[in-house]
Order: C-alpha cells, then structure tokens, then sequence
C-alpha cells in the first residue's frame, strides 16, 4: 500500500513536471540573431571588464573590440533578415503525455517488477543466522571447514588437517583454497607422490588448465615417485593433447588405462579422451598398445618411466591412491584382507561381466601376488578363452 | 518496497524521456514555444526519477538486502561500507545506471543553466540528450535490470570482484563516466548545430565549457584506473595498452582535439564544422568504449559482461548514433559557416595541428583494439593476435614526438597570421634545456632504450616552452619586475588554465619516460634475510606472515630499503585471497621518491622463501602529479566563465598589404 502511494506521488511529481509549466510559458518573439547579438554584447562589456582590471591593453584591446563589433554587425543583419515568431499553441501533447506516461510506466512495471515485495535488509531477516564476519556461507560443510581451519591454525603441523582440508576444497571446487592447502601437506607428508599430484592438480585448475613448467614438473616428479598414480598420467597426457601430440597424449592415457584400477570411474571418461584425440589427432585407437613400462607397473613390479613416454611409456592399474593410503595406516594382517577383499570384488565383477579382458589381467597378477596359484591359473585359463575368442 | 520504487521511476524515467525526446524536437521544428520548453521540466523530472532509482539501489547495497539478484551478485554482508557503495556501480547493471545519473544530471544542468540559449538550440539538444537516454534506459531494463529480485533471499551475497574492491577503483567508473558521458553534451549540441544547420555564438561560448569538464572528469578517471593498476595488478607497469584502457582513451585524445578546436570556435568562429565532427566522433569513441567494455567482446579483467544479448543491443545503440550522425554530417555539415580565415602558420594552424595528430593517435589506438577482435571473427577464432605494447609504442611515440614539440610552439603564434622563425627564436631556452636533458639522460642510461632520450628531451623542451611563453605573455625582462607580476597576477584564468595543462603534460611525459624506458626489474626467490640490490637500493626480505582482513586472507611481506646503509623506507607487499570469490589480489608495497618509486611484490612461497618481484621505476610519480597539474588546469580554465574573443594582432604592414577578409 506504502508501495503504491509512494509510486503514485512519483507519477504525480511527472504529471505536475508536464503540465504546470506548460500553462505557464509565453511565447517568446526573440529571433536568433538578437541571441547572438546578446552574447556578443556581454562579450564587450567583459572585454571592457578585463581592460577596468588590466588584463588586456592597448593594441589588444583594440583588435578585440573590433573583431567583436564585427560580428555584432553581422548578427544584426542577421535579425533583420530573419525575423522569426514563435507560437504557444496546442498543448496537448503535454497533457496526453502527463496521463500517458504514468499510465504506462504501471503497465511496464507491472510486467518487469515485482509489486508487492518488500526490502529483505540483512539486520531484520529472520531466516537466516545473522552471520559473523564469516568468509563462507552458513552450510554445515563450511561449517566443517571452518572448525578444520580453527584447528590448523592452532596445530599447523596437522598433515592429516592440511590433507582433508585440500581433498574439501578439491571437492567443492575450490582450487586455490584446495591448492593452499596442500601446499602445506606436501612439506609435512615428506613429498608424497600422491599429495604433489593433487596439489599440482589444484593449482592447475585454478589456473584454468593453463600449465606452468612447475606444475607440469610436479606431476612429473609424482609420477617417478609413484608410477602407479593415474592423476599425474591424465595430466602429463593432457599437457600433451593441448600441445598438439595427441597420439602421445592417447598414448599416455591408454597407459594409465592399463594402469589404472576402474573403481574410480575414470575409465570412460579416460577413454572419451583417448577417442578424443584419436578424432583430433586422425588416427585409430585401436593402433594404441599400453607400452612396455605401463604393463609393468601393471604387473606390479617397479618401473622407472622416462619423460618421454611415446616408446618407453609408463604405469599400470592398482588401487586409487586413497585405498593405497589406507593400507598403509593399517596392520600387515588387516592390510592382506583389505587387498583381498578388493580382489574378491574384481573377481565379483568379472563374474558379472567376463568380456574385460584387462580385468582378467589384473585378476592373474593379484592372485601370483597373494600367492593363491591355483586361482592364478583358473582366471589365466579364463583369459585365454577369452583373448581367443576376441581374435577369432 | 524501496527496491520496488527504484523500479518504477526508472520506468516512468523512460517515458518522461520518450516525452522529452519527441515533444521539444518537433516543438522546434514548428516554432512551438510551450513544446520547446517542455523540455526543461521534463530534464529536471528525468533527472530526479533516475536519482531516486539509484538511491535506491543504493540503498539495497546498504542494507545488504538479498533479496536483490544484484546485490547478491556484487556485494557480500562482510564487505566494508565504502565498497558496498562502490558496488553499486562496480557490476554492470548498477554501472549502466549510473551512466544515465549522469546522462541526466548533464540533461538537468542544461535545462537549468542554460537560459541565454536560443530556445530552438536548446529543445533540440535536449531532445538529443533524452534520445540517447531512450536508448539507455531501455538497454537497461530489458537486458540489464538491476531491481530484478529472487524470492526467497539468498542468505549472503557473493561478494565484489576483489579487483574493483579498492579505493583507487571505487571512484574510477564514475569519473570515467562523468567523462564519456559529459561528451554527450557536446554531441547533442552538435547534432542540434546540424539540424538547425548553423553555428551560433552561444553554441560556442556552450560547448567549450562542457568539453572542458568532460575531458576533466576523463583525464582524473584514466589517472585513478592507471594509478590503480599500477599498484594493485602489481606487474610494475601503469598502461598495459589493454583493449579496455585503449577504450578510455581514445575518447581522451579526441576530446582533447574537440577541446582544442572548440577554443578556435570560440575566439576566432571558424573550424565549426570541424569541431561538430570531433564532437560526434567524442561521443562515439565514448559509446564505442561502453560497448567495448559491457559487451565481453574483450577478454580482459574489465570485462564483466559476457551476455551476448547485450553486446548486441548496445553494438545496435552504437551504430544508430554513429551512422546517424555521420549521415546527418555528411548533409548538413555543408550548411556551417564560417567567417574566420586563418594561415597555416597562426595559433589556429597549430590548434589544427593538434587535432590531426591526436585524431590519428586515436585512429592508430583504434586500429590496435579492434583488429584482434576483427581476425578472430573474420577467421572464426581460428587464428587469435593480440597487438600489444610493441605496436603502440612503435606508432604512439613518433606520432606524440613532433605534437608535444609543437605544444610549445602553438601558443607562441599569434591568431590567424604567424611567424614560426620568431617563435622559434623565443624558444632558445627550451632547445638547450632538451639537448641538456637528453645528455644527463644518456650519462645515467646510455644503455637502455634511444626513446629514453627522445623523452627526456621532449620533456624538457615542454616544460621550458610552456614557461617561456609564459615569460613572454608577461614581458619578463623586458619591462620592470614588478610590472611582470601585476601582469602574472592579472592573467586571465583560462591562459593559467592552457599553461599548467601543458606543464602537466610535460610532467606526464618525464614519469613515462622514466618509467617506461628506465624501470629496473629483478625476480628472484628470496628467503627470510635475503637481499637483493636494486638500482642502488638494499632490499632486505624480513619474512611473512599470515593474517586476515575483513573479507580475505593475506600474506604480507615485509621488506627493509636502504641505500648505502641509510634506512629509507619499509615496504609491505600483501598478497590477498578472496574466499568467497576465490580470487588472489595483489597489493604491491610502494614506496614513492621523486626520482622514482621503491616497487616491491610478493608472490608464491618457493621452498622455504618466497618468489619477490622488486622493481624501480624513475620518475613514475611525476606521472601522477602532471594528471594533477592538467586536471588542475582544466578546472581552473573551466572556472573562467568569460567568453572571449581571439584578434589577429594587427601589423599595419600586414593590413595594407592584405585587407581583412
């Protein structure tokens, strides 16, 4: 109601700016020249100003008075020549306007605003906790940053702090914070492979995937440490395709494909890349084999990759890195029933699904490492049956 | 309800100013005196709706109310007060809105002021004014609405781009603003000038002053953006020659032709219809800067519009004026005329001068900002260029050479008729003071750049010139002493106003030459005790440490400056994170010296230090100081309300020989 009143006095402020002036003005009869003729009259008497303070003198002030009694001539012929009369009359256009403008100004509002809806100031709101000089929103995962952040602040040597903190922050898509955060992980945890691939990952996506020589370096020195992360693979790959290699890119990628565990889901988005590139880069996917050193990494023995990936290239499949991280925190008794049970549900899976060849591979490999021979021997069988039958 | 207000007035402000856009230019055209006048009020009512609407935004701002999509957009409820204001026009919706405050406040200020203008003159103008407002207003309610409301409110905003949240860029849009926009004054009256077909003496006692305060407000806005980068982008340069810097500045160089030609206009009543042609281009360069920036057709920090739509409504906006206009130049222009005949060699032949260089200064800038942007539409993104510094410097420097030498000597002729061989001979002084700079200049710095030297020079024999003409105007010397101070106290405002413009200049030109020629840079990783020498000075690293402002975390550094052992200065480098926005700012630690500033950056942490950008830059404050002194000469001629009248001196000689025209 305040609303509309308040509205209605503006459109009154239009109407009365529209009409009461137009009862008011009188037809003028000035022509223009005699407007000439006033300027140039106020610039004599400056001019006669200027010479009473001493500004102008002598042969100035002459040259100046003739020049302007010039033009004053001129413009005085002028108005001779040009009389010109104005009329007053016909004032409907201001009336219609005065009535129309209002009129539709409520259509247009009516149409883009929102009548009705009051002022919401924070200092009166009611649903919402009036907030502290808060950094974040009031969501219970900020909520749980905050105290994290508390807590390192107070206890900065907190590797497992920093490593939750930047994995959140990883999460919810913030890459710098994320990228701060390992940045003090990566000092406290000795360098780990895992932690340098992340942080370097962060800071890539902060960066936009724009590459540094640093972050590129630091995936490369996570992959030495630990050939059997799939991130420095993806990325070290993706450094490639946007600089044009993409067979070496897909090469990369098919490694890490060999390489990689699949619980992570990466794999079809992996394989999108390759196809990817494949398209981008002309050539057929299936012209690419995992090198010598990602079948090796696969197999689980250690391998040293090279930079140069394209003949030698690198790693093979295992558990993600958390699952390896977990492990290691645990007992050598609880850590054999972890990667059994792990391969317990590899052996699940392909009971579901017995066309992945891969699958099978790294079936036979766990089996030679657990020492269960005779399964080791079952699924090799299995996997032959199958290799023939897709080369038939 | 307030919010809702602000709404509404902005509409009904749309159609007092279709009223007012109609009304008044057919009102003249019939000789109407009631239509004509009609005008004025609705200017006045235009201005307060509009100042209403954003009072109230800004009073959304205030109260942090989220209710607001802009506000939510731009503000954050931690953010400190003075950037709460500065959001209203730190985001694009709020910033078109005050683009029509102040297209409104130069609208009122004619309706108000502008009582000795021939009424027709008059009506027509503000017609004009109101047009483009037309245009304005619907660009902003249909594509850009900043009372657009979310219910239910969003519990806190998502803060302002970090960038802008700084004192230096809280009032560099409005002045920039008052600039661009203060041009459209000059515009409409030069399109009011092309249908009326002629150019009247109060036109040109009008059109001076408004310029004047345009190129003002420009000249403070391009120095608070320069200032900021300076110090906040933290990359030891002030002008990157950024598409969006380019756009600021191309409506300054030709404003400062149409200045210049504007003064011919008003003392010698030629050049008019040259001077409405810089005037239409003025503007236009000024819409062409708006498009620029609003449009996201630039990738630069600037560009925080990227909705197509609107790029294509104000690109539309664009080319109405521009090829109206110039259409109706092209037809009427014929019909100005003029009365005063000048030689090439004469105080309107230098003015002429001035506003072909400057006009192709701004053609060469022009060319530079958009032929990237035309290679990657003409080859679909295929192939991207970017033209950079080497280009601008390359064509700028040759072209504002030979202006700012002939700076000196413009004034030194008289009206219509000169002698550039007398002039030149008043000018011994400057040409020893320029080689004398160029020497020390190439004692200190023999090794860097040959443009170091041209500059020095330049200016030297500016700064010399400027006061030698001074000297003149007062007959130092040549009449006693005390005679030559009444006459300095007895100068009239605006010929203080030209001088100190131009000593500013010569001050700009020292501070970029310093700057830019001269600038010691040196990157390194420094851990805690470190030093590194740097032109002379001891930087000592004394370490970091974290810290929290009121809406981010910092890093600051602390360095100890010291030459020759003496203590000079601290400086304390930040490194700022937004969380909300997540953004990282850069807050460089500056310590300024006349001979130069101490520049110092912190950057990532790198093993157990830190990577420190440190920098000298000669001269850069001068730079700074001769914005101050030009805008101080542009306020101070602005503040000489008399219109006066430029006379040939007259030499018997000269007028047997040669009868006035």
């Amino acid at each position: 109601m305040i609303f509309w009143l308040a509205a209605a006095a503006l459109a009154a402020l239009v109407t009365a700016g529209l009409v009461l002036p137009a009862l008011r003005v009188r037809a003028q009869s000035a022509s223009r020249a005699e407007y000439d003729m006033n300027v140039y009259k106020d610039q004599l008497s400056e001019l006669e100003r200027d010479a009473a303070e001493g500004r102008i003198k002598d042969a100035e002030l002459d040259a100046a008075r003739i020049e302007i009694e010039r033009r004053l001539l001129a413009a005085a012929e002028d108005a001779e020549r040009l009389p010109q009369a104005a009329s007053s009359d016909g004032r409907w256009p201001l009336y219609t306007a005065a009535i129309a403008v209002p009129l539709i100004a409520v259509l247009v509002y009516s149409e883009l605003g929102s009548p009705g809806v009051p002022n919401y100031p924070l200092a009166e709101r009611t649903d919402i906790q009036p907030p502290e000089a808060g950094l974040e929103e009031g969501a219970p995962l900020t909520e749980m940053v905050r105290a994290l952040e508390e807590r390192l602040r107070t206890n900065p040597d907190d590797l497992r702090g920093w490593t939750l903190l930047g994995r959140t922050y990883a999460a919810i898509g913030r890459s710098r914070e994320a990228a701060a955060a390992f940045e003090r992980a990566v000092p406290l945890s000795g360098g780990d492979p895992g932690l340098l691939a992340d942080w370097a990952e962060a800071r890539l996506l902060a960066r936009g995937s724009d590459f540094t020589v640093e972050i590129f370096n630091d995936f490369v020195k996570a992959r030495e440490r630990d050939p059997s992360l799939p991130k420095p693979w993806f990325y070290i790959g993706l450094d490639k395709a946007m600089g044009g290699d993409f067979r070496g890119a897909a090469q990369l990628w098919t490694n890490l494909l060999t390489i990689a565990t699949d619980d992570a889901g990466i794999k079809e988005s992996v394989e999108a890349q390759i196809a990817r590139a494949a398209a981008e880069g002309g050539f057929d996917v299936s012209e690419l084999k995992p090198s010598e050193t990602a079948l090796k990494i696969a197999a689980g023995r250690p391998a040293q990759p090279t930079m140069d990936s394209q003949s030698s290239g690198p790693v093979a499949p295992g558990p993600t890195r958390e699952q390896m991280e977990a492990a290691g925190e645990m007992t050598p008794e609880e850590r054999m029933a972890f990667i059994r049970s792990m391969v317990e549900r590899l052996a699940n899976k392909l009971a579901e699904n017995p066309d992945d060849v891969a699958g099978w591979e790294r079936l036979v490999r766990a089996y030679g490492v657990l020492g269960e021979t005779d399964k080791a021997v079952a699924a090799q069988a299995q996997l032959d049956a199958l290799r023939a039958k897709q080369n038939q | 309800m307030i919010v809702e207000l602000g709404h509404f007035a902005l509409i009904l402000a749309l159609g007092v100013a279709i009223v007012q856009s109609v009304v008044p230019m057919i009102g003249a055209h019939r000789r109407n005196a009631v239509w004509m006048a009609s005008g004025n009020h609705a200017a006045i009512a235009q201005f307060l709706l509009v100042a209403v609407s954003f009072a109230c935004l800004t009073h959304a701002y205030v109260t942090s109310d989220f209710s607001v999509v802009n506000v939510v957009e731009n503000s954050h409820s931690a953010k400190p007060m003075l950037y709460k204001v500065s959001g209203v026009w730190g985001n694009h919706e709020g910033s078109m809105l005050l683009w029509v405050l102040i297209l409104s406040v130069f609208g009122a200020a004619v309706a108000v002021f502008g009582r000795y203008l021939p009424p027709a003159l008059k009506a027509r103008a503000l017609s004009i004014q109101a047009l483009i407002g037309v245009g304005f207003y619907l660009f902003i309610l249909l594509t850009s609405n900043p009372f657009a409301r979310m219910i239910p409110p969003a519990p806190d905003g998502q803060d302002l781009n970090p960038l802008l949240q700084d004192p230096g860029l809280a009032f560099h849009p409005p002045f920039l603003y008052l600039g661009y926009v203060g041009f459209s004054m000059a515009f409409s009256f030069a399109i009011a000038a092309l249908i009326e077909g002629r150019v009247d003496a109060a036109w040109a006692r009008w059109v001076r002053p408004w310029t004047l305060a345009a190129w003002s407000c420009l000249t403070i806005g391009i120095a608070l953006g320069s200032w900021w980068a300076y110090y906040e982008l933290g990359w030891g340069g002030f002008w990157f020659w950024d598409p969006v810097e380019n756009a600021s500045f191309m409506p300054w160089l030709i404003g400062t032709a149409l200045l210049h030609s504007c003064v011919v206009v008003e003392k010698r009543d030629t050049m008019k219809a040259w001077t409405v042609l810089l005037a239409i281009v003025a503007f236009s360069f000024s819409l062409l800067g708006t498009f620029l920036v609003r449009s996201g057709v630039l990738t630069s920090v600037h560009a925080f519009a990227t909705d197509p739509t609107r790029g294509v409504f104000i690109l539309a906006i664009l080319l109405i004026v521009v090829g109206g206009s110039l259409a109706l130049y092209a037809w009427r222009a014929p019909q100005l005329r003029s009365t005063g005949l000048f030689q090439p060699i004469s105080r309107e032949g230098a003015l002429l001068l001035n506003n072909l260089l400057m006009g192709t200064a701004a053609a060469v800038v022009l060319l530079g900002t958009l032929y990237p942007l035309f290679i990657d539409a003409l080859t679909d993104g295929q192939d991207k260029i970017s033209v950079g510094a080497p280009f601008f410097n390359a064509v700028f420097i040759p072209l504002m050479t030979p202006m700012v030498v002939a700076m000196a000597i413009g004034p030194l002729l008289p009206w219509k008729r000169g002698d550039i061989a007398r002039a030149l001979k008043t000018l011994w002084l400057a040409l020893f003071a320029a080689l004398g700079a160029a020497m020390v200049a190439w004692m200190l710095y023999a090794d860097r750049s040959p443009w170091g030297l041209v500059g020095a020079a330049v200016a030297a024999w500016l700064f010399v010139g400027v006061l030698t003409e001074l000297a003149e105007r007062i007959r130092l010397f040549r009449v006693p002493l005390a005679d030559s101070l009444r006459r300095l106290f007895n100068l009239q405002r605006a010929t203080w106003g030209m001088t100190m413009a131009h000593l500013g200049l010569a001050f700009a030109v020292a501070g970029i030459t310093g700057a830019g020629a001269w600038k010691v840079e040196s990157v390194q990783t420094m851990k805690q005790g470190d030093t590194v020498n740097v032109a002379g000075y001891e930087f000592r690293f004394d370490g970091a440490e974290q810290g929290r402002g009121p809406n981010y975390l910092l890093t600051r550094a602390k360095f100890t400056v010291s030459r020759d052992g003496d203590f000079v200065a601290v400086l304390e480098p930040e490194k700022r994170i937004y969380p909300v926005r997540q953004m990282p700012t850069t807050e460089a630690g500056i310590h300024t010296l006349l001979s130069g500033d101490l520049y110092a950056v912190i950057g990532d942490p790198k093993g157990d230090g830190f990577v420190t950008r440190i920098y000298f830059n000669p001269l850069v404050v001068w730079m700074w100081i001769g914005a101050l002194v030009m805008l101080a000469g542009g306020l101070l001629s602005l503040s000489d309300r008399r219109y006066r009248v430029g006379a040939p001196s007259r030499s018997p000689r000269y007028a047997a020989a040669q009868p006035a025209e």
